[in-house]
Formats: structure tokens, sequence, C-alpha cells
């Protein structure tokens, strides 16, 4: 007779099978970052190159080059190519973070050829006409209007300027009137000076073949560059202010609690990664235990660090009921100061361990997860060392590690809290 | 082609496994046959409910989920008007730990009232923070009941309204759980890196000695065709008006089934589809327009939604949204329109099944519809499409009677 009550034997992961890139270097200097991987015959192509929030000569610049870059080149109407890509089954789209501009192109293996002169046409040639550019400005102009209503949004906004400043190139929101301003002329001289010039790094994910290859290097391999310097953000200058209120009547709170904390190259980072992950990381959480699973305050909480630029944030949301908005933000307060005050016990750290090992070891298993493992590091100037250094730090923590890191990150000093909704 | 393979135990539950050795994850995947469609008028929004007291613990675990992160297990479900879903992904050494778990919560549960009483909570709370707290976040439960005057689908899987989710009880909780969550009433799927014979022996001890039960039997009204176009109106303070339409398509297995979602894709996917050219860039009507394929077990619907541009007025834009809908019911398709729709659904297969739990996932749900190969045939179907078999399914469907429209009018703030 089975005996339900036993759990069946199990093991840790111990290693993780990295699934690496491999590059390759045009004449040009063009690089290549190969990632051949999966049964299916699918290609993720993204060309990467500087025309981020650093270079934009003002506000919106960057996002506004980068969404309108399918909007129409030198030989095609913005019709023509969404006809193209959806013909072919394919996406294609621009995107700007802090530092970068990227086009992406998902597409069938066997489409890839049909859609490569139309791909590089768009990074290299494109026109932003003003008809399109005015109903983008639009867009974005009613979708902020839309935003406005979002106690997320409010939040996330309000938070961006507290922790850098709202002058700081990652603190300032985009406002109605930075639309105004953005003309065809404008996005012709950004793209130019920056994405169109600089030396770009090209990843193609997925079933790559010879001729996949060969295609890229006859097309990129052809043109000259001239590569742009990276250029630092300033550094940030938050608030004075540690508590953010906007007021919004209705039946939720967001909460965000955050604070500026080392990036992904400091040697806190692993360990600062696991104390974030015991106190909000997982379902098994301390605040998803106290705050949801406890209280039933939410539908959701969650901390984690977010480190995609130079600056790591510490960030720590969830949206509760309007009268529980206090009530939470103290449980919030209360769990990290215990973080502080107690080691974790033995059993919640091999818990901590086995659900980051999991966790790492799973973000390697598809072409998505493997093809993002890439870029989120390469383009920090991380290598995959960096993963088998979480692996190590993960493996060896002790309860002591983590308090001592709860103790230097997890105070109340400079610790912003944001409320967007109710709080008396 | 997804390989898989299938058997059942005597209790009746089905069993499918596809082995895939290329990854170092295995996931375990169990869907009930149950939804909110099979909610009482006055009880909806409980298999969603139900679905949160499934990680409250069960007879002999009382903790779902710490059993699970110790193994660096992930788990998550969702619930449909059709189907409630579970699956975990881990670990493929740790797979037993996956049968330990998901068997024991099908054998019984805890039955807590304390977690009763913090779900209903955390389930009010996902209430107001996806539906009743963002802005036209209400919109899909008011289209519902326009469309479906007959079939549960009327009501959204999180309910129609707060009370019901309020006045759960421990009786109901027993009740459902022991008329719906049975081993007849599911299908597990094993998926990724584990052998059939493992499966086998795996699902037989956790899962064969569960007994049988008796199933609450399925009698829903078949929701009938629109003879009279419907609309209704609400005002909110949100700052763009908005129109919702949808009309009733066909059910999962109908042979139209899949000229329907290429219908809605023509119609209203992405910046090439006909309505985003037409109404967002020709004539600068809407801030955004989209049209989708909301598929169910039986009937499902079209909608088509959109946010007006400020200062244009709704009735402007619905005549411009008629006019557009009824030239494809009139005028029908291109040939070029049929080979792209062909090639994004292609496409859209492919992609879906790089990742192992959405080949999981789309078995169990076909397996529930009767046939898990319809994974593999179904593609075929599409390909088989013609264009003449589309048109007609376009004037059926989008004939001017069977129009349902909701206006969302914004209204300035109190």
């Amino acid at each position: 007779m089975l005996d339900r009550t036993i759990a069946p034997a199990f093991q840790r992961v111990e290693k993780i099978d990295l699934v690496k890139s491999q590059t390759l270097t045009l004449s040009n200097g063009v690089k290549i970052h190969t990632i051949n991987v999966g049964e299916q015959d699918i290609l993720l192509v993204h060309v990467y190159a500087k025309g981020g929030i650093v270079h934009q000569p003002a506000p919106l610049i960057a996002r506004m080059a980068a969404g309108a870059i399918t909007e129409g080149t030198i030989n095609h109407t913005a019709k023509q190519i969404a006809d193209t890509v959806s013909f072919y089954g394919a996406e294609l789209d621009g995107a700007s973070d802090a530092k970068y501009t990227k086009i992406n192109l998902a597409c069938l293996g066997k489409h890839f050829e049909a859609l490569l002169p139309l791909f590089f046409e768009i990074a290299y040639h494109p026109t932003f006409p003003m008809e399109e550019l005015e109903r983008k400005k639009q867009q974005f102009q009613q979708n902020l209007m839309v935003n406005k209503q979002k106690t997320s949004w409010l939040a996330s906004s309000a938070l961006e300027g507290a922790l850098y400043g709202t002058q700081h190139p990652y603190g300032r929101t985009p406002v109605a009137a930075d639309a105004d301003n953005v003309f065809t002329e404008s996005l012709k001289q950004f793209h130019s000076r920056t994405f169109a010039n600089d030396l770009p790094e090209i990843v193609i994910a997925g079933k790559v073949t010879d001729k996949h290859l060969q295609l890229l290097e006859e097309y990129f391999g052809a043109r000259t560059y001239y590569p742009i310097e990276n250029v630092a953000a300033p550094l940030p200058e938050g608030s004075s202010e540690m508590l953010h209120v906007v007021e919004k009547a209705g039946l939720q709170s967001t909460i965000r609690l955050a604070k500026l904390v080392p990036n992904r190259h400091h040697p806190d980072n692993a360990l600062l990664r696991m104390a974030t992950e015991a106190l909000g990381g997982y379902f098994g959480s301390r605040l998803m235990k106290n705050i949801r699973e406890d209280k039933g305050y939410t539908y959701g909480i969650s901390a984690g660090i977010k480190a995609e630029t130079e600056f790591g944030n510490l960030v720590i949301g969830t949206d509760v009921g309007a009268e529980v908005t206090q009530a939470a933000i103290n449980e919030i307060k209360l769990e990290m100061q215990r973080m502080v005050d107690e080691p974790l016990p033995t059993q919640e750290l091999e818990t901590v361990k086995t659900v980051m090992l999991s966790a790492l070891a799973s973000s390697f298993a598809n072409v998505y997860d493997i093809s993002t493992g890439f870029t989120r590091i390469h383009f920090l100037g991380l290598g995959y060392d960096y993963y088998g250094g979480l692996v190590d730090a993960y493996k060896h923590a002790t309860p002591a590690d983590i308090q001592a890191v709860a103790a230097k990150y997890f105070t109340t000093e400079n610790l912003y809290t944001i409320v967007a909704g109710s709080y008396q | 082609m997804i390989q898989f393979k299938e058997f059942t135990l005597s209790n009746g539950l089905r069993v499918i496994v596809h082995t895939d050795k290329t990854t170092p994850l295995a996931v375990l995947n169990v869907i009930y046959d149950v939804g909110s469609r099979d909610e009482h008028p006055d009880k909806t929004g409980f298999a969603h409910l139900f679905e949160h007291l499934m990680f409250g613990g069960s007879e002999n675990i009382p903790d779902y989920d710490g059993a699970l992160q110790a193994v660096g297990g992930e788990n998550n479900a969702f619930t449909s008007p059709d189907v409630t879903n579970y699956y975990i992904s881990l670990p493929a050494v740790n797979i037993e730990t996956a049968f330990w778990l998901e068997s024991d919560r099908m054998l019984a549960l805890s039955f807590d009232p304390e977690v009763l009483e913090v779900q209903q909570k955390v389930v009010i709370e996902e209430f107001n923070q996806r539906y009743l707290n963002q802005p036209y976040g209400d919109a899909m439960l008011h289209l519902r009941p326009l469309t479906y005057k007959q079939h549960s689908y009327q009501w959204a899987t999180i309910g129609k309204e707060v009370s019901h989710i309020e006045n759960a009880t421990m009786d109901d909780v027993k009740s459902f759980f022991f008329s719906h969550y049975a081993p007849n009433n599911a299908v597990l799927v094993l998926a990724g890196n584990i052998e059939l014979e493992t499966a086998r022996e795996l699902s037989e001890k956790y899962f064969g000695s569960i007994p049988k039960r008796d199933v609450q039997v399925r009698n829903l009204a078949v929701e009938p065709e629109n003879t009279e176009a419907r609309r209704a109106e609400v005002e909110m303070p949100v700052p763009l008006d908005a129109i919702y339409r949808s009309y009733l398509t066909v059910d999962r297995l109908h042979p139209d089934f899949f000229a329907v979602e290429m219908l809605a894709e023509i119609l209203g996917q992405g910046e090439s589809s006909r309505l985003f050219q037409t109404l967002v860039k020709e004539k600068k009507l809407f801030n955004n327009l989209s049209a989708y394929h909301m598929t169910s077990t039986d009937k499902g619907m079209i909608v088509v939604n959109g946010k007006l541009n400020a200062g244009v007025s709704l009735e402007e834009v619905e005549a411009a949204l008629d006019a557009e809908i009824a030239k494809l019911a009139t005028s029908g398709i291109t040939e070029e329109e049929l080979q792209k729709t062909k090639n994004r659904q292609e496409a859209v297969v492919e992609f879906t099944n790089v990742e192992i739990l959405n080949r999981a996932i789309n078995l169990a749900m076909c397996a529930l519809l009767g046939d898990a190969n319809l994974v593999n045939t179904d593609p075929q179907k599409i390909a088989a499409a013609t264009q003449k078999q589309m048109n007609e399914v376009a004037a059926r469907i989008f004939a001017p009677e069977k129009a349902n429209t909701l206006l969302y009018k914004s209204i300035k703030e109190a």
C-alpha cells in the first residue's frame, strides 16, 4: 500500500548545462552571435546597435525612432512592409532601451531569405514619414491618458522619478508635450547618427543554418560602420522625499517600495538576489505567505532586482485593497526588517537555493530563454561566467551571508515608498 | 508532428505521454473537464475560486507549494469557461514528486475553512485588480451577457459579481470537488524527458487507486443565433470612448472552426489587417483596433474592440466599422489574404511548439475534446481551407442582425 504522507526521493540541480552562443566576427567588425538550438524551424534575429535613452537629444526620440522604424523606408510604404511581414507569418519590430536600439525579426527559417532584404532596409533606410509619425504621436498621447488611469502605471512612473530624479534620463516619464516635439527630421537625424552608424551586433537563435549566416554576412558584412562611443548615464539624484503618494480614488492601491542597489557586476549581486528571492521572489516567499496567503490583502506581491542598466533597483510591488494600504506597507517593512534581524532558517535557505538553481536551469531549456539569457548579460558587458558565478554563490551561501546582505540593503535607509491609490 | 502515446487507467483516467529527450525538464499536466460554464447562475466564479483552493493542502500533503519548491518545481493553473488546467514543470529526475503531489489533490483536499476564507479575499482582490480597478477592465463582463442569452458563457470565469465569491461555502466546495474532480473527468499529460514505461508505472502507482466518481452530467443550453442586433451602453470615467462588438461563432469541433479563426485574423490581427489599415490608418478613427476569435468548446465569439481617437463620434465610427465588416461578409476575402493567414497560422504552430509546456497543454485540451491527435490534424485543416468556404462562413457569421454592440462611453470623473 502506498504511503502518501512520505515524499518521494529527489535530487537537487547541481550543475547547469549552459547552452552558449557562438560568435563570428565579419571582416568589417560586425559580430554575429549564433544560438543554434531547438527542433522547430524558427529564427529569432536581433540587430543591436547604440541608440538608447542616453543618446537621445530630447525625450521620446529613441523610443519613437525605434517604434516607427517599420513605418516606411526609401523603397516601401508602411502598408507594404506590414503586408510583406504578415504574408510570411513573421513579426518585425523595433525597440529601444537605455543604451541600445534593436530591431527584431521572428520568422520561420524557410522565409528568412525572402525577408532579409526588407529587414536590412528597415534597419538602415527608414524614412519616418510624417503622416505615420503623426498617428504614432497621437497614439502615444492617448495611451498616456489611459495609463494615467492605472494605479500600476502611476506608481511605476513615480518610482522612477523618486529613484533617479525626475530630470534624469532613467527617471523622467515622457509627457504628452514631448511628442509634439518629435518630427521626421529629428528621428532621421537620431537614427543616422546612432543606430545606422554604430557597429552592430547580431543575435540569431533557433534552427540556424550556414545559409542563414551567409545571408547575414552578405548584407551586414558589406556595410561600413563608424562605431559610436558608449555614453554613461549621469549619477542618479534621488528625491529627498521618501514617501510619494499619487492619490486616486478606487478599490485598490498600488504599492512600490524601492531603492537603488548594486548592479550585476557587483560582488554582492548573487547574495542580494538570494535575499530578495527569499523575501518575495517565489510563491512560497515571505511576502507571499504573509500578505497573500495569510492576510488575503492581495492577488500577488513580489520582490525583485531589476538590473538592466548600470544601476540596480530593488523593487517590491503589489496591488492591495485600498483600506489595507497602510497595513500592507507596515507588513512589508516588517518582513524586510525580520530578514535583517534573524538569519534565514536552514530549511528555508535550502528551498531558496533549490528554487533559484532550478529556475536558472530551466531558463536554458528553450530557444527564447536561451536567447534572452545571452542578450540580458552580454549587452551589460558580462559573459557566461556570470551564470557560473551565480551557481557557485547559490550553492555555497550560508544563513549568515544572507543576513549580512539583508542588513546592508533591506534597511529603510534610502528606501522609497510609493503609493498610487488611497493613502489617508 | 507531435509524437505521443496514450493509455487509460482502470478508474478512467486518460494518460498521454509525449517524450522529448532534448530537454532536461519534465511537465506533468492535469486538465479537469470543468469550467465556469458548469457553474450555477447564482454561484458564478466558483470554478476559478476552487482552482485557488487546490493549492491549500490535500489530504496527505499540507503544503503543496512548499513540497514542490523543495524539488525545484514550478507550477501554475488556469480556469477557463471550459476547463481547469494544472501544470508542474520540474527537473526530469524529480518527476515522481509531481505524481505524488498531483495525485493526492485528486484524491481529496484538506477542506480547511481558513484556506477558503483567505482565498475568497485573494480572489476578490484579483477581481478588483484585473477587472474592476482597470480602465475598460470590465468591458468583457458586459459583452458576455450581451452575446450569450442561454448558454453559461454569459458570465466570465472570474464571476458575475463579487458577492458570488463572498457567499461560497465549504459545502459548495466539497460538493464541487466530488462532482467534478475525478480521474474519470480528467486527462493526465506527461511531456519532456520521461519514458513511456516510467510514465505508465508512476501513473498506475499514484493515480491508479483513486476511485472513479459520479461526475455531474453536463447539460448546457445551445446558444441560439441572434435574429436581431443587440446593443448596450455603459458610461465610465475613462479618457477615450471605446466600442466592443461581438459575433457568435461556432464550436471547437465544427468544420468551420478554422475558417472563423482565419477570418478574425484577416479582419483584425496586426497592422496589415483590414480594420487596422482602413479605420486606424486611412480614416484615422481609432487609436487602436483589433479583432480576435475567443474560442471555446461550445460556440465561441469574435470580439472586435477599439478605443476611439479623441474628437470622433461613436456614430461615425460605428458606421465605418459596419461598412468594413459588411465588405468582408459580402465580398469575401482575396486569394492573397487566404495565403497570408495560412502562413501565419503555420508560423504560430511552430512558435507555440517551442515550449514543452505548450505542447503538453495543447495535447490535454485536444484529448478533452475527444482526440489528442487534433494537435497534428488541425494544421492540415488550416492548410485545406478554401476561399469559397471562408466566404460562406463570413457571410453567415457577420450578418448585420448578428452584431452585438457595447458602447463604452467616456464621462468626466465625478
